[in-house]
C-alpha cells in the first residue's frame, strides 16, 4: 500500500453515537493531512466521541500524535475522547516509549473502545 | 556484522520519506539490532527528514504566509542521507542546504511540547529520545548536518 487508507463507521450506542475512523497504511508528513482533515470535519460537526482503529497502521510519525493529542483537548471537554485501538507491537511501543499513553487511552479491540464510550 | 558506507539522496520532498524509511529500516536491521531499535531509528530518521523538508526547505515567505512549496526550486532541496556502520554503532548524518534546526537548546521534555500550541518540535524530541547522539553543525560549504549515532547494546 502507497500512502494511507481512512474510512469511517458510525456506532449507535442509544446514548451516545461514536465514530469509528479505520486506519492503515502509514501516517507521515505526506499523508497525515487526510487524516487531520478527517478528524477536524467529524469534531466540527459535533462528533466528539471517536476511536481511532489503527489495525493495518504501519507507521505514525509524531505530528500524527500531536495531532491527536489536539484533537483530545478539544473533545474532551464536549465529554468526548478519542480512543485508540489494535495497535501494532511496533506502533504501541513506540507510543508508549514516548509518553503518549499517558494521555491517550489505548484498547486492545474495537468492541472494548465502544463499551468504555456507555 | 556488517561494515560500510551508504548513501541516500532524495528530493526535498515528503513524498519520499516511506521510501527513506525503508531505506534505513532494512539497513538497521541487516546490521543487526532488534525490531524495537529498528523502529526507533526509522521514526527518528522520518523525523529530522520531516524537520528538513518542512522546516529547513521553507523559505521566509513560506514560513509567514502558511504552506506553499516552490516547486520550482525543489531540485535544490535535496535530503541526503550518508549512513556508516561499524562494530560499535550506527551513524546517520543528515545534510540539507536549508536554513536548518538546530535541537540543541532542546530538551526531551513531553510535557512541555504538548503543553504549547506548536507540535512542530515534536520531531526533535523524537529524535532525542530514541538516538544516543545527536549533534548539529552547519558548513557554509557542507550545508547543514544533523549526525544521529546508535550504538549497539552489548
Amino acid at each position: 500500500m502507497i500512502g494511507c487508507e481512512i474510512s469511517t463507521r458510525t456506532f449507535d450506542l442509544g446514548t451516545r453515537i461514536v465514530q469509528v475512523v479505520d486506519v492503515s497504511g502509514f501516517l507521515d508528513a505526506h499523508t497525515s493531512s487526510q487524516l487531520e482533515n478527517t478528524l477536524n470535519s467529524l469534531v466540527e460537526a459535533g462528533d466528539y466521541n471517536l476511536i481511532l482503529d489503527l489495525k493495518g497502521l504501519d507507521y505514525i510519525n509524531s505530528a500524527s500524535l500531536g495531532l491527536l493529542m489536539g484533537i483530545a483537548k478539544r473533545v474532551r471537554p464536549q465529554g468526548g475522547d478519542i480512543r485508540l485501538v489494535n495497535l501494532s507491537e511496533k506502533i504501541n511501543k513506540i507510543i508508549s516509549v514516548l509518553g503518549f499513553s499517558k494521555v491517550l487511552k489505548l484498547f486492545d479491540q474495537t468492541k472494548e473502545a465502544l463499551t468504555s464510550f456507555k | 556484522m556488517v561494515e560500510g558506507k551508504i548513501f541516500l539522496k532524495t528530493p526535498g520532498e515528503t513524498v519520499y520519506l516511506a521510501l527513506i524509511r525503508k531505506v534505513i529500516a532494512e539497513i538497521a536491521k541487516r546490521v543487526g539490532f532488534p525490531e524495537e531499535e529498528v523502529a526507533r531509528i526509522e521514526m527518528a530518521v522520518d523525523e529530522a527528514c520531516t524537520n528538513v523538508i518542512e522546516h529547513s526547505y521553507r523559505t521566509e515567505d513560506e514560513m509567514g504566509t502558511g504552506y506553499e512549496w516552490r516547486r520550482e526550486d525543489e531540485v535544490d532541496r535535496p535530503v541526503e542521507l550518508r549512513v556508516k556502520i561499524n562494530r560499535e554503532k550506527i551513524s546517520i548524518s543528515l545534510t540539507d542546504r536549508g536554513r536548518g534546526f538546530d535541537p540543541s537548546q532542546v530538551e526531551p521534555d513531553l510535557e512541555k511540547y504538548l503543553a504549547s500550541v506548536s507540535m512542530g518540535s515534536l520531531g526533535i524530541y523524537v529524535i532525542k529520545t530514541f538516538m544516543d547522539e545527536v549533534r548539529y553543525s552547519h558548513e557554509p560549504a557542507a550545508g547543514n548536518v544533523l549526525r544521529m549515532v546508535k550504538y549497539f547494546k552489548t
